[in-house]
């Protein structure tokens, strides 16, 4: 059983649009993750899949399932939740969300950065680090800081992920189906 | 088997380097003991799950000595109510005793209430052992410590018997 967690960002600044990720970054990653967890879902039928959403909190919107209706209905309430970035609150709320699961366990952090609010990426990432959690994480370039970078690298370093770097959508299509269809590196 | 989460400050008001010591010692004895699964929750103003219950927590005061000393007003209340959450979301059927172990500088006075949070794990059948590792005196938690009778100063030479009697 794969058991995949979408932490995603729900923070004022996915309001605005940048290249074709349009009208919003937000509206982008709420499409393209219809499509991706539709198509990984009907090739395996042993992936579970759930959402946390965080701006300056973070909560779950989506326990685990392979229930399709399910997610694309709770994709498609996905709105600006409010101001300030705290991915490491989403990260842990993502490990608490696959606590009682069996199988291997991944978390795909989709963010466009600014992270200035509650727990430090890196020190939620030795929480998902003892729980086996691989962290892997969608940058959408265009307002990220050279910090974001060394919280984003720490974590996916320690927790045997990767960091992807996108600017298109059909960059994050691709990205989001490949993470989202491998365990990641040994 | 007895369920226990550790609660640790890590602040500039707490004794960091003794905690450390504590809980390396906690460890050591922890692990010659059969049926016991340990959780760890470090905190300040906010409450950080580390470990979740399992019997792999050897490396628990490793962890501990890694995390860099974090911001804030302590908040013990928040890391309590992460314990409980954890003791319940993973209780099971070889589940017997539900302990939690808070260990903090009680130096600055939170903004939630620990009172309450001790009443919470109470109700949740939880017994909740205080340990108080300031750097220095205090007097706001006397009030809230005399209703805890089971809170103890950590020192040095007092660990084998904090130890003692979280394992009764």
């Amino acid at each position: 059983m794969l058991n995949i967690v979408y932490v995603i960002d729900t923070s004022l600044s996915m309001r605005r649009g940048v290249s074709d990720l349009v009208p919003t970054k937000l509206e982008a990653v709420k499409e393209t993750l219809t499509i991706v967890t539709s198509k990984i879902l009907s090739n395996n039928e042993k992936i579970k899949i759930g959402g946390v959403v965080f701006y300056g909190y973070a909560y779950p919107i989506l326990p685990l399932t392979n229930d399709n209706i399910k997610i694309i209905k709770t994709l498609s309430r996905l709105r600006i939740l409010g101001e300030g970035s705290a991915p490491g609150d989403g990260l842990i709320e993502a490990v608490k969300l696959m606590r009682r699961s069996a199988g291997e366990k991944k978390a795909i952090i989709i963010t466009d950065g600014g992270f200035n609010k509650g727990i430090p990426l890196n020190i939620a990432a030795l929480y998902a680090w003892n729980s086996r959690v691989i962290v892997d994480i969608v940058a959408i370039s265009g307002r990220l800081k050279d910090v974001d970078h060394y919280y984003m690298d720490k974590t996916t370093r320690m927790c045997s992920g990767k960091k992807v770097l996108v600017n298109k959508k059909s960059e994050l299509i691709k990205t989001l189906l490949e993470l989202s269809s491998h365990l990641g590196n040994p | 088997m007895i369920d226990l989460v550790i609660v640790a400050e890590k602040s500039k008001y707490s004794r960091n380097e003794l905690i450390h010591y504590f809980l390396n010692q906690l460890v050591d004895t922890l692990y010659k003991t059969p049926f016991i699964r340990v959780g760890f929750i470090v905190y300040c103003k906010y409450a950080v799950p580390l470990i979740d219950l399992s019997t792999e927590y050897r490396n628990l005061g490793k962890i501990y000595a890694h995390i860099p000393i974090l911001r804030g007003v302590p908040e013990p209340a928040k890391a309590l109510y992460e314990a409980v959450e954890m003791l319940s979301d993973l209780e099971d059927q070889v589940t017997l005793k539900k302990k939690i172990v808070l260990v903090a500088s009680f130096i600055k006075e939170p903004s939630i209430s620990l009172e309450d949070a001790l009443e919470y794990a109470s109700m949740n059948d939880t017994r909740v052992l205080i340990i108080r590792a300031p750097q220095k005196k205090t007097h706001w938690i006397l009030a809230e410590y005399e209703k805890t009778p089971e809170g103890i100063y950590l020192r040095k030479n007092n660990i084998p018997d904090i130890i003692n009697e979280l394992l009764k």
